[in-house]
C-alpha cells in the first residue's frame, strides 16, 4: 500500500474519531433534553437543532473511512464471480463514476453554500447559519474522492464482508 | 426515466456501493431527463438526513452495540430457561423468548443473532441437534427487527410520514405471532425433555430476580414511549444512556475498550445507513419528479388489495434475498406507499408487511447479515447454514400470510392506545 | 409541444386550503395559457421538507411554493411579522391588506431575495386547541404548546407563561394524546382534519392571529418567461384569491361546527383576559422589531393601513 494511501487512511480514521466524539455529544444532548423537559418543563429548541446538526456532521465525516475501506453496503452476489481482469475494469469504472458524480456535486455544492451565505439563511431556533451546516457536504464529497484518486482500482479496499457484518446491520 | 432505473440496476449488479447507484440513477433522471438544476441533489443530500426523528437510529444502534458488549443476553437466557426445563422443546423455546425480549431492547437483528446465538447454540445443539440449532438461531434473530424498537420501522415511518410510535406499537403482536408459530413448530418436532431435568421453582425465581435489571430495560423504554414520558427519539437517547449505565455501573463489566469499540461500531453503521438515506432521498425525489408513483397507481390499482399484497410479498422476499433491509425500505417504501394509500391499505399495515418480509431477508441466502454472523461466530460454511434454514423459512411464511391478510389482529393496538385512525 | 413550459409547484400539506389553492391555480393557468404552461403539483412534502422546498425555490429547482409564513423563519424572518400575535385583527383582514398596496414593501423586500410573493391566501384564524381550560393567564404556566416554526410564535407562548415548541406533524397526535405537549396552535381546519380534537377538548379562540399562506415564486424563472406567460402566471395567482378565501372560510366554519358537535368546548377570552394577553404580547413585537430592524418600515406601513 502506498504511503499516501496509508496517510489518507489515518486521516480518515481521525475524522471517524471526530464522528465518534459527535456521537457522544448527540447522545448526551438528547438525554439532557429529556431531563430538562421534566425538570424545568422547558425543552430547549436550540439544543434539538444542535443535535441534528451534529448528527449530520457525524454521519458524513465517517464516509471517507467507509470509502477507503470499501465497506459501504453493496450487493456482491454477482460481482464475486468476476475474474480479476473484469473486476479491475469494473472497479476502474466505479472510480470514474465516483469522481464524476462527486466532482460535479462539489461544484454545485459550493453554489448552494454561496447562495445560503449571501441570503444569510439561518436555522429557525438557533439562528445558526445554514451555509456552515451545509459545509458538511463539500467536505464529504472531497473525502469520498480522495481514496478513489489514490486507489482507483479499489485494490486495498476489500475487507472480507464478515468483518463489518459481525456487529453489523439493522 | 427508465434509463435512471437501468443505471441503478447496472451499478447494483456490478457491486458498486448501493448509494452510488442511487445517486447516479437519481442524477440522470433529475438533471439529464428532467433538466432540473443539480442543486436539488445537493440540498436533498443534506435535507434527507437532517431530521430530528432520524436521531433515533444512531441512538438505538449505540444502545445495541453497548448491550452486545455486556452480559444482558446471558441474563435474559438464564431467567427464561429454568421455567421451561420440563416442557417439550423447552430450550429452543427459551431461545425464542430471549430473542423476543432482546428484540424489545435492541433494534439490531445481527446483534440478537450474535449474542443469543453464542449463549444458546451449545445447549440447543445438545437437545435438538446442530442443524436445528443453526436454523433456529439464524432465523429467530430476525424477531429483533419486528419487535420494537426497530431501525427499519424508524426508516419506514420517516420515509412515509407515519408516526414512529404507532408503527412500533403495531409491531408487538406480529412479533408475538411469529414467536408463537416458531414455538408450536419447535414443540411438534422436539424430543421429550430429559427425565433427569427437574423444575426447581426456587432456582427459577432466583434466576429471574437476577435478570430483573435486564428485564427492566424494555419496560422502561417501551413503557416510557407509550405512557408519554418520551417520544421515540428521546427514548433512543435514554436507551443509549441506560445501555451504558447498566453494564458499566451495575454489572461492572464495561471497560474503556468496549466503550470505544461500541462507539466505533455505531459511527460506522450510522455512516453506512445515512449515506443510503441521503441518496435514496435523491432517488425517490427523482421518481416523484418523473411522476412514477402517479403512473403506477392506475396500473396497480385494478389489482385490488389481495393481489397487490401477494405481489408485494413476492417482490419483497426476492429483494430480501439480495439486499439489506435498510436499502430496501428506503428505496421501495416511498414508491409503494402512495399505491397502498390508493388501495386503502393502512400505512401501518404496509409498514408491518415490509418489516416482516425484510426480516425474513436477514436469513435468506445468498445475502443476509444473520447468515454472515453465524458463519463467523461458529465457523460454519454458508451452505451448511443455508441447508438448516428451509423449515424455519416455512414457519415464517405461514406467519407472514397470517400477518399480511389479518391486519386487524395487530392494528387494534395502535388504534386503541394511540387513537390511530389509518391512512 | 417542445416549447411547453413546465411549472413545478409544491406545498407541504395534503387535502387542505393550500392544496385546494394549487389545484385552482393549475386549472386557471393551464386554461388561460391554452396548454402552453403545464403546472405540475407536488403536495405532501413530496419534494422534501419545508427547508428543502424553500432552498429549492431559491435555487430554481421548483418554481412555486405555497407555504404558511410561520414556516419561513430563519429563511426570511421578516415574513413572520404576519404571525405576530395581535398584529392583524384576523386572517381575513391580513390577507386583504397584504394583497393590497399596503403589502408592497414586503413584496419589494422579497424581490431583493430573488422571490416573488404572487399572492397571499388565508389559511384560517390562528387559535389554540388545548387539553386544559383557560380562565386566566396563569393557566398557561408550565404548559407546552406546539407552534409552527416561527420564533415569534414561540415567544408568544413564552410571554404568556408557557413554552412554545416546534414539532413535526407526524408525531403530533401521539405527543398530544400522551401529554408530551398540552396543546397546539393553528387553524380550526388543521385541528379537525388531522383529528387532534379527539384528544384535546378545549378550543381557546385567542390570539385569533393570521395563519397566512404565501405563494412564492422564483423571480429568475418568472423573468425568463415570455411576457404574456409571466402575466398569466402572476395574475392567476391573484385571480383565485376570492375563491380561495371563500373555501377557507367555509372549511373553518364547518370544522368548528363539527368539533363543537362532537363535544369540544369553545372558550372565548373575557375582555380583561384578552387585554392581559395583548399586553404580554407587546414584548413579542418589541423583540421582533429589535432583532429585525429591516422589518420596521414594513411593520409601520401595514399598521398605518390597518388604522384606516
Ligand atoms: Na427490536
Ligand atoms: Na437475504
Amino acid at each position: 500500500m502506498s504511503s499516501a494511501l496509508k496517510l489518507t487512511r489515518s486521516l480518515m480514521r481521525v475524522l471517524d474519531n471526530v464522528s465518534g466524539f459527535l456521537l457522544v455529544v448527540i447522545t448526551v444532548m438528547g438525554f439532557l433534553n429529556v431531563v430538562m423537559r421534566y425538570l424545568f418543563a422547558r425543552p430547549i429548541a436550540w439544543m434539538e437543532e444542535m443535535t441534528v446538526l451534529s448528527m449530520v456532521w457525524m454521519v458524513y465525516l465517517s464516509q471517507g473511512m467507509l470509502e477507503s475501506e470499501n465497506s459501504q453496503l453493496r450487493m456482491t452476489v454477482v460481482s464475486r464471480l468476476f475474474g480479476p481482469k473484469l473486476q479491475f475494469l469494473v472497479n476502474t469504472i466505479r472510480t470514474a463514476l465516483t469522481l464524476f458524480i462527486f466532482g460535479y456535486l462539489l461544484i454545485s455544492g459550493c453554489g448552494v453554500i454561496t447562495n445560503n451565505y449571501n441570503f444569510k439563511t439561518c436555522t429557525q431556533a438557533l439562528g445558526f447559519p445554514i451555509w456552515i451546516a451545509f459545509l458538511a457536504l463539500p467536505v464529504t464529497f472531497i473525502i469520498i474522492m480522495i481514496p478513489r484518486i489514490l486507489d482507483p482500482a479499489v485494490k486495498y479496499g476489500d475487507e472480507p464482508p464478515v468483518v463489518n457484518c459481525e456487529k453489523g446491520g439493522s | 426515466m427508465i434509463w435512471g432505473v437501468v443505471i441503478l440496476f447496472t451499478c447494483l449488479v456490478l457491486g458498486f456501493p448501493i448509494y452510488l447507484g442511487l445517486l447516479a440513477g437519481g442524477l440522470y433522471i433529475l438533471v439529464i431527463a428532467y433538466h432540473i438544476p443539480v442543486d436539488m441533489v445537493v440540498i436533498g443530500l443534506y435535507d434527507g438526513v437532517a431530521k430530528f426523528t432520524l436521531l433515533a437510529v444512531p441512538y438505538f444502534l449505540l444502545a445495541g452495540a453497548l448491550m452486545e458488549n455486556s452480559s444482558i443476553s446471558r441474563r435474559l437466557v438464564d431467567c427464561t430457561v429454568p421455567w421451561l426445563v420440563r416442557v417439550r422443546g423447552g430450550f429452543p423455546i427459551a431461545g425464542i423468548i430471549a430473542n423476543e425480549i432482546f428484540g424489545a431492547i435492541s433494534g439490531s437483528s445481527a446483534a440478537a443473532t450474535a449474542t443469543i446465538g453464542r449463549v444458546m447454540f451449545p445447549e440447543i445443539t445438545k437437545t435438538n441437534g446442530e442443524r436445528f440449532a443453526l436454523g433456529l438461531l439464524t432465523s429467530a434473530g430476525a424477531l429483533a427487527i419486528i419487535m420494537p424498537p426497530s431501525i427499519n420501522m424508524i426508516l419506514f415511518a420517516t420515509a412515509t410520514n407515519v408516526s414512529i410510535g404507532a408503527l412500533f406499537l403495531a409491531g408487538v403482536v406480529p412479533a408475538a405471532i411469529l414467536g408463537g408459530c416458531l414455538a408450536v413448530y419447535i414443540f411438534l418436532v422436539s424430543p421429550r425433555p430429559d427425565v433427569s431435568q427437574r423444575f426447581d421453582l426456587k432456582v427459577a425465581v432466583h434466576k429471574t430476580i437476577q435478570g430483573l435489571s435486564a428485564l427492566s430495560f424494555p419496560i422502561v423504554i417501551l413503557g416510557g414511549i407509550y405512557t408519554g414520558i418520551f417520544t421515540p427519539t428521546e427514548a433512543g437517547a435514554f436507551s443509549a444512556v441506560y445501555a451504558f449505565l447498566l453494564p458499566a455501573v451495575l454489572y461492572r463489566e464495561l471497560g474503556w475498550k468496549q466503550i470505544v469499540s461500541s462507539i466505533k461500531d455505531t459511527t460506522r453503521l450510522s455512516a453506512q445507513i445515512f449515506i443510503l438515506i441521503a441518496s435514496s432521498t435523491v432517488f425517490s425525489q427523482a421518481l416523484t419528479v418523473a411522476r412514477v408513483p402517479d403512473m403506477l397507481v392506475p396500473l396497480v390499482g385494478d389489482l385490488g388489495q389481495f393481489w397487490f399484497l401477494v405481489i408485494l410479498n413476492l417482490v419483497l422476499l426476492i429483494v430480501g434475498c439480495f439486499f439489506d433491509p435498510t436499502s430496501a425500505v428506503l428505496v421501495l417504501a416511498p414508491v409503494v406507499a402512495p399505491i397502498a394509500n390508493a388501495l386503502g391499505i393502512d400505512l401501518l399495515h404496509l409498514g408491518i408487511v415490509f418489516t416482516i418480509n425484510l426480516a425474513i431477508g436477514m436469513f435468506t441466502p445468498p445475502f443476509g447479515l444473520n447468515l454472515f454472523v453465524m458463519q463467523s461466530i461458529f465457523k460454519k460454511r454458508l451452505e451448511e447454514i443455508a441447508r438448516a434454514i428451509p423449515p424455519f423459512f416455512g414457519v415464517f411464511l405461514v406467519a407472514l400470510v397470517i400477518i399480511t391478510y389479518f391486519p386487524q389482529l395487530y392494528l387494534w393496538l395502535p388504534r386503541i392506545w394511540l387513537g390511530h385512525t389509518g391512512q | 409541444s417542445a416549447d411547453k413550459v413546465i411549472m413545478r409547484v409544491a406545498t407541504p400539506t395534503t387535502n387542505d386550503p393550500q392544496t385546494h389553492e394549487m389545484d385552482l391555480f393549475k386549472k386557471v393557468v393551464e386554461n388561460k395559457s391554452q396548454g402552453r404552461i403545464e403546472v405540475q403539483l407536488f403536495p405532501s412534502c413530496q419534494l422534501g421538507s419545508n427547508a428543502q422546498m424553500l432552498q429549492g425555490l431559491q435555487m430554481g429547482t421548483i418554481h412555486g411554493l405555497l407555504e404558511p409564513t410561520a414556516f419561513l423563519g430563519g429563511f426570511s424572518d421578516i415574513l413572520t411579522l404576519i404571525d405576530l400575535p395581535y398584529f392583524f385583527e384576523d386572517v381575513w383582514t391580513a390577507t386583504a391588506l397584504l394583497n393590497s398596496r399596503a403589502g408592497d414593501k414586503l413584496r419589494e423586500y422579497l424581490q431583493n431575495r430573488g422571490l416573488v410573493a404572487a399572492a397571499f391566501y388565508p389559511y384560517g384564524d390562528r387559535i389554540l386547541l388545548l387539553k386544559f381550560p383557560v380562565n386566566s393567564m396563569d393557566d398557561f404556566k408550565g404548559k407546552k404548546v406546539r407552534v409552527m416554526g416561527a420564533k415569534v410564535l414561540q415567544n408568544e407562548i413564552k410571554a404568556w407563561g408557557g413554552a412554545g415548541i416546534p414539532m413535526d406533524v407526524p408525531e403530533l397526535y401521539t405527543a398530544l394524546q400522551q401529554g408530551v405537549i398540552d396543546g397546539l396552535e393553528s387553524a380550526a381546519q388543521f385541528f379537525f382534519m388531522l383529528k387532534y380534537f379527539q384528544v384535546a377538548g378545549y378550543i381557546f379562540t385567542e390570539p385569533k392571529g393570521a395563519e397566512v399562506t404565501v405563494f412564492l415564486m422564483n423571480k429568475k424563472w418568472l423573468d425568463n418567461l415570455p411576457a404574456d406567460l409571466r402575466d398569466i402566471v402572476t395574475n392567476s395567482a391573484k385571480e383565485i384569491v376570492p375563491e380561495a378565501t371563500q373555501y377557507a372560510r367555509n372549511t373553518e366554519k364547518e370544522s368548528m361546527r363539527k368539533m363543537v358537535a362532537s363535544g369540544v368546548k369553545v372558550m372565548d377570552a373575557s375582555p380583561e383576559l384578552q387585554q392581559k394577553l395583548k399586553n404580554a404580547s407587546t414584548l413579542v413585537h418589541e423583540t421582533f422589531l429589535m432583532e429585525n430592524p429591516d422589518a420596521k418600515p414594513i411593520y409601520e406601513r401595514l399598521k398605518k393601513a390597518m388604522e384606516k
